[in-house]
């Protein structure tokens, strides 16, 4: 026969109501799934994935208090001592924080006053200034800038970072648009230029550097620091080289300072924490600490700043006024808190960011075994985004599950209710298939017409369901944003519409295989009977 | 005819597709499971909602305390804005306020304040009005300043907690709906094929002066069966289950929603039971009243006479 007449005869069996019954089972069954499929990819792959990628909301705040050795001492006096860290990371910190996947910074801030003034050179300009300035490091050697470019390529302004990554030749440095300006520098004139920075200090009063502290890593390094409001530290005369001939690699722009949060605290600089390592690895934070000297052949009480993989040195007999200072601590970087004048504690805060959110995971799990190993006195984690991340994820997580799992059974049970029926719908017209027997029709054009009505049976019956399972899925999703309006979480399923296309393929495709797959099975069935008919 | 000899010829399409037979019953049973799971975890989620709050509050000392800063580190706390927002709490009672102070050179700034508010063990209007007046102060301090922060814990912890369980709440509901749907379509076709399978039997069963009430309770017999297996197997799943390992407990994972320990999973067996009852009494009905026509006397003899 030929093939349109098989055709036609397979067309015409849609005109049964029994048919157009059969059809419309199909398409509840398919529209019934489909919400069930945009949930699971508006879940898994759309919340689940989004939340990964956010950069934003990946930043940790460290804070942590100081372990020991504080205390009150009357109302205005305070003594630390034993081997206090100071405001530097620690050794195990430096060892996590330096992996080339993550970036971690500190930032100091030498407050402007008249005793000092900055001296910086640019190419073979030198400029004299009495700016605050602020600096950033970056705790990584390789890649640092792709979490921070990742997010703000993708969130902001393009420009706000731009220049070369850093490479392995370490004397290198970003510089941030706000500070060129200040200097009266456009950002096109010096890159690639080399920079110089250092401090002078005239009879610099040390009063307020009863925040410097110890910031070596050599623990065996004791250092007792007196700190008292009233007492007089003495005076610094000093030219203090922070960095010298930089090579300008990248520009920080203003847009970048404008991002919320992220920038809470603007570094002028950024540079790379292993320029202040040396081949092995070894911190070449320089050290402060006050010791007796003997000066003009007079002992004096004086702050020194050494190299921590230096030994200590026996300065008794050497008058210095020329050393490697580095401010570490700052007043805005220094807080405490105070309660009815009972309780001083010094807190500090670090940021770290990483990539992506899995890695922040893993980390924040890192800092919460950490801090049951050190007895609950080391890190406080206070990061409320990250934690409302984390339960946005297990929740994304869990539904994912309780909707897959349903998704399964109703698969399953459509599939067991369909393949009942496609049996049942051969043996209740074996009189139909004996008379296109009679007629001439062989078992291979039988079983053709007979898959060419379920295949259009199917076609109509997934038009169909688009329409209704439309309908299901905007009714699902208005009630979510009616009722969870202000919530993050259900905020971003509110743009998930996108998974309805994935969600009709998968169903169509997985339905439409499956389906034909059982009218082959059936068809066996037909063929099984045949002896019985002609019989 | 005997109820005995009903149920016997019911059966009788058991014996012919045992396989579809039991594919059924795991469907179904499979269903039920998730069914009831969902039908606990809307009867508990408000109970445990509300322990939890109560154990979250507890393991705050009955208080909640107020961060209030700003989020750029150049702008200080302002005593005046300091009494606005105590006298906004005085009459929850304010019962301590800490400061966070940040010296700069000789100043000293307050950088941070935090208002210790103690209320009681009820989570009754009072608490909801506080948690409302939070919200409302924390926009208004945003108009004034887009860097200032009112910042809570505890309530950021409570409203997770409330939203959590009404979302919970909701995709049970609709995870029910859809379910019942699902099953009421299953049950429909399952009878409808066994109609048309025995439809000779029927016929002559009718031809021989059966009532067709009977003829349909013979039809209808052996998904009822598959309901009630599915039933009794969800249920006792679900409670092995949950006896077993707090299963439930620990799929949903947010601890505060669900802690093992207190969770009032278990309490709520009767719900399910109700369930099961409704689903298979609206079932019978709906054959009944619907599956009659094609089970008419008339349509019956026809089938006899084109056979025979």
């Amino acid at each position: 026969m030929r093939f349109n007449c098989l055709i036609k005869i397979a067309i015409l069996k849609l005109k049964d109501r029994k048919s157009i019954h059969n059809i419309i089972a199909m398409a509840i069954g398919m529209s019934i799934i489909i919400p069930i499929v945009w949930l699971l990819l508006s879940f898994n792959m759309g919340i689940v994935n989004e939340i990964n990628q956010v950069p934003i909301n990946n930043i940790l705040s460290f804070e942590s208090s100081l372990l020991d050795a504080i205390y009150l001492d009357g109302d205005n006096s305070v003594y630390a001592y034993n081997y206090y860290r100071g405001q530097q990371l620690s050794d195990m910190e430096y060892n996590y924080f330096k992996n080339d996947s993550e970036v971690a910074w500190r930032e100091f801030l030498i407050k402007k006053n008249p005793n000092n003034t900055l001296d910086m050179v640019l190419g073979n300009d030198e400029i004299k200034s009495n700016e605050d300035l602020s600096f950033k490091f970056l705790m990584s050697n390789n890649d640092v800038l792709k979490g921070m470019q990742d997010y703000i390529y993708s969130n902001y302004n393009h420009d706000a970072i731009y220049g070369k990554k850093f490479t392995d030749k370490k004397r290198e440095i970003y510089v941030s648009e706000k500070w060129l300006e200040k200097m009266g520098y456009s950002t096109s004139e010096v890159s690639g230029k080399k920079i110089s920075l250092s401090i002078s200090y005239f009879n610099y009063d040390l009063k307020e550097s009863r925040y410097l502290l110890d910031n070596d890593n050599i623990v065996t390094n004791k250092h007792i620091m007196m700190i008292d409001k009233d007492y007089d530290l003495g005076k610094l005369t000093a030219k203090v080289k922070i960095f010298e001939n930089f090579e300008i690699v990248g520009i920080i722009s203003n847009e970048y300072y404008e991002l919320n949060q992220f920038t809470s605290k603007e570094a002028d600089f950024w540079l790379r924490a292993d320029v202040l390592t040396d081949n092995q690895g070894t911190s070449l934070f320089p050290e402060i600490s006050m010791q007796d000297l003997y000066i003009d052949g007079n002992l004096t009480f004086k702050v020194i700043a050494t190299y921590a993989n230096e030994d200590f040195l026996d300065y008794s007999q050497i008058v210095t006024s020329q050393g490697c200072f580095f401010p570490f601590i700052v007043g805005n970087d220094y807080l405490f808190t105070r309660n009815s004048g009972e309780m001083v504690l010094p807190l500090r805060l670090s940021y770290v960011q990483y990539n992506d959110f899995n890695e922040t995971k893993e980390k924040i799990g890192y800092f919460n075994a950490l801090n049951n190993v050190a007895d609950g006195s080391g890190y406080r984690i206070c990061t409320l985004a990250m934690e409302s991340l984390i339960e946005d994820y297990k929740i994304a997580i869990t539904i994912s599950g309780i909707v897959g799992i349903i998704g399964v059974v109703s698969l399953l049970s459509i599939l067991v209710n369909y393949s009942q029926y496609l049996n049942f719908n051969v043996r209740k017209r074996l009189q139909y298939f004996e008379v296109l027997h009679r007629i001439g029709i062989t078992q291979r054009e039988k079983y053709f017409i007979f898959f060419i009505e379920i295949l259009v049976e199917f076609l109509i019956a997934s038009l169909l369901s688009c329409i209704i399972s439309l309908t299901a899925c905007l009714i699902i999703k208005g009630i979510f944003s009616l009722i969870f309006k202000n919530y993050s979480m259900l905020n971003l399923l509110q743009m998930k519409i996108h998974f309805f296309a994935p969600a009709y393929l998968l169903i169509f495709s997985l339905t439409g295989v499956i389906v034909m797959i059982l009218a082959l099975i059936s068809m066996r069935t037909l063929n099984g009977v045949k002896s019985l008919i002609i019989k | 005819m005997k109820i005995r000899d009903i149920i016997s010829l019911g059966l009788q399409g058991i014996k012919k597709h045992k396989f579809n037979f039991i594919l059924n019953c795991i469907v179904i049973i499979l269903i039920m499971l998730i069914i009831f799971f969902c039908i606990n975890l809307i009867a508990s989620v408000k109970e445990t909602a509300i322990i939890d709050l109560h154990k979250h509050l507890l393991s705050q000392n009955n208080t909640i305390n107020l961060i209030v800063y700003s989020q750029n580190p150049n702008d200080f706390i302002e005593p005046n804005d300091l009494s606005i927002i105590n006298d906004k709490f005085n009459g929850y009672g304010v019962v301590d306020i800490e400061y966070t102070y940040l010296q700069c050179d000789d100043d000293v700034k307050i950088a941070q304040a935090m208002f210790q508010i103690t209320i009681s063990d009820n989570i009754d209007k009072k608490f909801f009005n506080l948690y409302y007046d939070v919200k409302t102060l924390q926009k208004e301090m945003r108009a004034l300043n887009s860097n200032f922060m009112i910042e809570s814990v505890t309530l950021i912890d409570i409203e997770k907690i409330m939203v959590y369980s009404g979302l919970y709440m909701m995709i049970g509901i609709f995870i029910i709906c859809y379910l019942t749907v699902l099953l009421t379509i299953i049950l429909r076709n399952h009878v409808l094929i066994n109609i048309y399978n025995e439809i000779e039997l029927y016929s002559i069963l009718c031809c021989f002066g059966m009532r067709i009430k009977q003829i349909l309770d013979i039809a209808v017999i052996e998904s009822m069966l598959i309901i009630v297996i599915g039933a009794i197997g969800g249920a006792i799943i679900n409670l092995f289950l949950e006896a077993k390992t707090a299963y439930f407990a620990n799929l949903l994972t947010q601890e505060f929603l669900y802690d093992s320990s207190t969770h009032a999973f278990s309490n709520i067996w009767f719900a399910p039971l109700i369930y099961c009852c409704v689903i298979i009494g609206f079932s019978y009905l709906y054959f009944y009243l619907f599956l009659r026509k094609k089970l008419s006397r008339n349509n019956l003899l026809k089938t006899l006479s084109r056979n025979y």
